[in-house]
Parts: C-alpha cells; structure tokens; sequence
C-alpha cells in the first residue's frame, strides 16, 4: 500500500489507535497532531509491523513555543505517566517525531524507551522532552540502534538525560540538556572513537557529570558546552568544546564567561538564549558552533546561522533581544550626545 | 464513565487500544458513525475497531485495563551505578481483553455490534467478558 497521512483528532483521537490501524500497512505513515492536541502513551510492540517508518508532527500552526508544554498554552503534546513513546518490537520501522513536546509527570523509569533488538531507529528534532510532576528516572534510553536528537531540548530527569551507551550510533546535535536540580548525568553517548557526532550541544545543571565517557580521540565530538570543571575536556578534546562555564538567567551579573536563559525558575523554565550584555564575559554559546550539522533549524524552527550556529536548542536571533545592560549603555550615550 | 475502543479483528481481537471518558468523540478512523458522517459512506468502515461504552466503569478503571502490562528484568550491569541495567519486556499491549462479542448478548445487541460496531452495557454486565491479564 501507499504511505499513508492522518490527522489527530480528526481521524485518530489517540496516537496509539493511529499506531494500531497502521498493523500490516506499509510504507511511511505520517500523522499531524493538532494543536493543544495532548494524548498519552504511544507503544508499538507488534512484530508484524510492516512500515518502513511513523512520523508524528504537529499539524501546520500547531508546533509548541520552544519552551515546555507544561509551561506554553499551545502545541501538540504527547504526556503520560509512564513511559511516552515505547519503540519496542518495530519489526525495523523507524520512528521520527518533530516538533512535539513529550512528556512524563509520573513513574521511574523513561520518557522514551527502547531496550527491545527488535526495535529500530529513532529520531527526535525540535522536540521538547522532559520529566515532570513526581517523575523520575531518564528521559531517554535507546540500545542497539540509531538514535538522532536535534535542536531539542531535554529536561527534567532525575537520573540521565540521553543515554545511548549501548546505541549503535548517534547524531547529537544543538540539544540543550539539563536539570534544575536533581539530573545526575547529563548526555551518555556512545563513546567508540569511530561514533557519530556530539556536538554543539549545552549540558548543564547535573550534580554529577554533564557528559559521561570520554573519547577523546573522536572529532566527531565538538563544540560541547558544559558547566562541568571537566566534562567538555572529556568528550571533544578540545574541538571548540567550553567547560566550566557559568549558568545564569535574564537579569544575572556574570563573574566569568557563561550560558545565559530566560527563565530557570521551577515550573516556568524557559530555555532560550540570552546575551547578558555584560562587558567583559560572553555567552559562549552564541555563536559559538560547528556549522553544518543537524537540521539547519533551532527549536522554534528558525534558520540556524550557516557559519557560526548558536550552541543549544536555540539561535538566538540576531538583534532580536536587547539586553539591559546595553540599553543602559546605548541610552546613556544617547544623552550625552544631546548636551 | 469509560468509552473503550477495541480491535474488532485478528490475532489481538478484543485488545483495549485507549480508555476515554464518556462522551468521547472518536475519529472517522476510529467510529463508523464518525466516517459516515464525513464521507457519507458507510462502506469505507475497515471494520478494525470496535467501540464498548461502560458508562458506570471510573476512568481510572477504564485506563487502567488499556495500559500496558510490562515487566523488568536485569540487563547487563550498568558502569556508573553498578546496578543492572532495567530491561523492560511487554508482556501484553494492554491489560484489558474484551470478549465483545458475549457482551452482546441478544439480539438487538447483537445487531448493533454488527451494524454500529459497538457495544453498550452495564459495568456489572460486562465484567464477566473482560479478562484482565497481568505478568
């Protein structure tokens, strides 16, 4: 049979119908979730899948903020209690999502899983995946596969935020990873010298390593910014990586170089990129990737820069924000040319 | 408070897919009624699911027979916590397995099975035709 395309509600009201009906169907099967769509769990355990891949998106208008569904009031949504996506016996169907916010307010165990050999690959861009409410544990866990996340933003866990040791491979690109409080680890890659690239990637906030494994062998790990005294030194031997840095939000005054957000605050979290403006210490990851890796696009969409992309989720955009402290600077400039 | 929708067919036949709460509106998909009303056409059923309404079941209830039944095992012992890594098996997609076609016990009943691809009835009245599996 043909690929075939639906639309959530319309006519699916729940992605594990859509998943279910698709049972023996092959080609690529795409659904488009509209918006404040939020459903929960999606498993495929059914070894007579036929499909070559799913694809689940939101439809047009219909992609989150950039920032948690928790916190935005639109976008679409897959949220559960337990485990959200489960890829377990795929019978070599791939799964692609993006631009879908996932994500977990209970259980200890994943956001998205797949331990299963019968499983395949997945990928993830512009995604939002977090843990939230009492969840704990890893958002998310992939073996013996490919797993590719893109311009994503990973938050929340209470244990790891992508562990992929056991993948086959990986491309981990422009992701900003991180954890308010609890996180103990943050980005765990397969760490053979020949892996795919991790890169341009922020890791923050875990209170035991943001990156886990060293390789240092393998160029493909670059331009990583940790806030870890060492993290960074472990994984890209020093291609463009910056470790150490300091982690700040709107309105912050910085004592050495840093990475800056809008928001951390419990329940508001707002992982964009802010220039602090101040004189002396730089947000290191503007401007500060590897180009030409990942989608081209940040977690809102917009155009990454093709030379020097914006390390995490985000690019912020250029002139798009104007910082306090600039501001003050250009206003003050202002009236001294007036006298 | 419970809307179920079922496979209707093959090796599964009778598996919850999702629990909703009464009043659901489900796809064109998913419900005849919902196909016809966008085609005006009956024929284009695929007849894959079917709809089983226990208005008197709790959601809770309801979610808890489309939720999945897993298990963990040991795998291989993870590096940094020196703990077994947790594998997680499916036993079954879904606790819940429907014998809808019991549930339909008369006539009429049966008749709107056929026809509507739905079923209607107590909680009472269906609990002896749901077979509830665990690991």
């Amino acid at each position: 049979m043909a690929d075939t395309d639906y639309d959530v509600p319309e006519d699916y009201t729940s992605i594990q119908t859509w998943l279910n009906d698709q049972d023996g169907v092959t080609g690529t099967h795409t659904l488009n979730v509209g918006d404040q769509y939020v459903d929960g769990q999606g498993l495929l355990n059914n070894a007579s899948t036929a499909a070559t891949a799913f694809v689940i998106k939101p439809k047009a208008g219909a992609k989150h903020n950039g920032t948690s569904r928790n916190v935005a009031s639109a976008g679409a949504a897959l949220r559960h209690t337990d485990i959200v996506l489960y890829w377990f016996s795929t019978n070599g169907a791939t799964l692609s999502v993006e631009d879908m916010v996932l994500e977990r307010t209970a259980g200890s165990t994943f956001t998205v899983d797949n331990t299963s050999s019968a499983g395949n690959d997945v990928s993830l861009v512009r995604c939002v995946v977090e843990s939230r409410g009492t969840s704990t544990g890893t958002n998310i866990r992939l073996k013996d596969h490919v797993l590719t996340v893109h311009d994503s933003i990973i938050y929340g866990h209470t244990v790891y935020g992508i562990d992929i040791r056991t993948a086959t491979d990986q491309s981990l690109i422009g992701n900003t990873v991180g954890d308010n409080a609890t996180g103990q680890y943050g980005l765990l890659p397969n760490n053979s010298g020949t892996a795919g690239p991790v890169a341009n990637n922020i890791s923050f906030g875990h209170s035991t390593e943001d990156y886990f494994n060293a390789s240092p062998s393998n160029t493909n790990h670059k331009s990583n910014v940790a806030k870890d005294a060492t993290a960074v030194n472990e994984w890209d031997g020093g291609n463009g990586g910056v470790n150490n840095v300091e982690i700040h939000v709107t309105g912050d005054t910085p004592t050495g170089n840093y990475v800056a957000f809008v928001s951390l605050t419990a329940g508001s979290e707002d992982l964009h990129l802010v220039d602090l403006g101040h004189g002396t210490y730089v947000n290191v990851a503007l401007a500060g990737g590897a180009p030409s890796l990942g989608s081209g696009t940040d977690i809102d969409g917009d155009t990454r820069d093709g030379t020097t992309p914006d390390i995490g989720a985000d690019e912020m955009a250029a002139g798009g924000v104007v910082t306090v402290n600039n501001l003050f600077v250009n206003q003050s400039v202002q009236h001294a040319s007036n006298f | 408070m419970a809307r179920f929708i079922v496979e209707a067919k093959g090796l599964e036949k009778g598996r919850v897919v999702s629990a909703f709460p009464n009043g659901h509106v489900f796809g064109s998909q998913e419900d005849i009624f919902e196909i016809e009303k966008k085609d005006g056409d009956r024929t284009k059923w695929a007849g894959t699911f079917v709809i089983v309404d226990i208005p008197d079941m709790l959601i809770e209830e309801a979610q808890a027979l489309a939720a999945p039944v897993i298990t963990y095992s040991d795998g291989p012992i993870d590096e940094i916590t020196g703990l077994p890594t947790p594998i997680a098996t499916i036993v079954y997609n879904s606790a819940g397995l429907f014998d809808f076609d019991k549930m339909a016990k008369t006539g009429p009943e049966k008749q709107k099975l056929t026809v509507d691809f739905r079923v209607e009835l107590s909680r009472v009245d269906a609990l002896p035709h749901i077979t509830i599996r665990t690991a």
